[in-house]
């Protein structure tokens, strides 16, 4: 369900809960949202509203701002993890942060965020980390220290059909061959168990 | 040892985004960037209306440094927020970057004025020249707003400057 597959997705029926302290940014989050075709959207100004609504209604998808009225974002993420009824609790959640930096980074994976998105949001970003969420889903831990979505996300490339951004993110076209094909000797030379003497 | 239990939740976000109907991703991010457009107007109105409220928080004297630092910081978020969704990215990074630095002065820490009066001339400037102003020189002040966020939060990884500025202010 990637941005450039095209597979149409829909989330008329989804319940989404935005969280922010800001009017502005909920009222953005809720243009793009809607936009997206939701149409069942909540909006929480505080954590103690948050946790009202986590109480009422099950949520398909959870984004929340750095920044509450009463408190840090990352606040009713840990508590969200820890102490809200289920399904509520799995619930991926999406952090909106202006601040990308490393540690940053690290407080939001270890309140349990599934995935973070960089302040002013933007509706392709948005859309290909809510699709990303839909494809990936993540087992959920409860350890003494962390209660969230494995942290340990094994890398196995980019999602299928998107080109990667890291340097070494290989191209979604294969190029020709780089050199002559190996022998099949050369093959079995790469299977074949050896004996070892210790 | 800590116990650790697994569970495997029921993805639900899956299961219902993949119910028959629906858009396209293409068709919905165009919807949703038809409806920020349509709210433009109305959100360089609200922004122009926080800008002249964080050149008045700048001037107030007698409050708190914890209310000043809360309210700089509530304003440059709006304010980054509005122009970003207005398409005016270079007002949004020096926006943001002033947000940072309220963020990064904490509780418990004083305001570097000088920072925070070179961050709103900034964004005062760059709102009044909006659309005219070279490329070079939104590089230049983005760049000079860099450095100073570097100087308090050495982590902090902003936008190549001038990047913002190829899609227009």
């Amino acid at each position: 369900m990637s941005t450039e597959t095209g597979r149409n997705f829909n989330l008329a029926e989804a319940s989404l809960l935005l969280a922010a302290q800001s009017p502005a940014s909920l009222e953005i989050l809720s243009e793009i949202t809607g936009g997206f075709g939701a149409r069942h959207i909540h909006t929480a100004s505080s954590i103690e509203d948050a946790r009202r609504t986590i109480g009422i209604e099950e949520q398909h998808l959870i984004i929340v701002d750095g920044r509450l009225e009463d408190g840090a974002g990352l606040d009713f993420v840990a508590w969200l993890r820890r102490e809200a009824p289920e399904p509520n609790r799995y619930a991926p959640v999406i952090f909106a942060s202006s601040n990308y930096t490393k540690e940053s980074f690290e407080m939001a994976r270890d309140a349990g965020v599934n995935f973070m998105v960089a302040k002013p949001v933007k509706p392709d970003a948005l859309l290909k980390r809510i699709l990303w969420l839909a494809d990936n889903p993540r087992r959920f831990v409860e350890a003494g220290t962390y209660c969230g979505p494995d942290r340990r996300v094994r890398f196995e490339g980019p999602p299928a059909g998107l080109p990667g951004r890291r340097k070494e993110d290989l191209p979604v076209k294969l190029g020709a061959p780089a050199g002559d094909n190996l022998s099949q000797d050369a093959i079995d030379a790469f299977l074949k168990p050896q004996k070892m003497t210790l | 040892m800590t116990d650790v239990k697994f569970t495997k939740p029921e993805n639900r976000l899956a299961a219902t985004l993949r119910r028959p109907g629906g858009l396209s991703p293409a068709e919905a991010v165009r919807q949703a960037s038809s409806r920020l457009k349509a709210g433009k107007a109305q959100y360089e109105m609200r922004m122009d209306g926080a800008i002249c409220e964080l050149c008045k928080a700048e001037c107030t004297a007698g409050v708190s440094p914890d209310s000043r630092r809360e309210r700089l910081s509530r304003l440059a978020n709006d304010i980054s927020e509005l122009a970003g969704a207005s398409g005016l990215d270079g007002l949004s990074e020096a926006a943001r970057s002033l947000h940072l630095l309220a963020e990064a002065a904490g509780s418990d820490d004083l305001l570097d004025d000088a920072a925070v009066k070179v961050h709103i001339a900034s964004i005062r400037l760059l709102r009044e020249q909006c659309g005219a102003i070279a490329r070079e020189d939104m590089h230049t002040l983005l760049s000079g707003l860099n450095r100073l966020i570097d100087a308090r939060m050495p982590d902090v990884d902003l936008p190549e400057a001038g990047h913002c500025s190829k899609r227009g202010n």
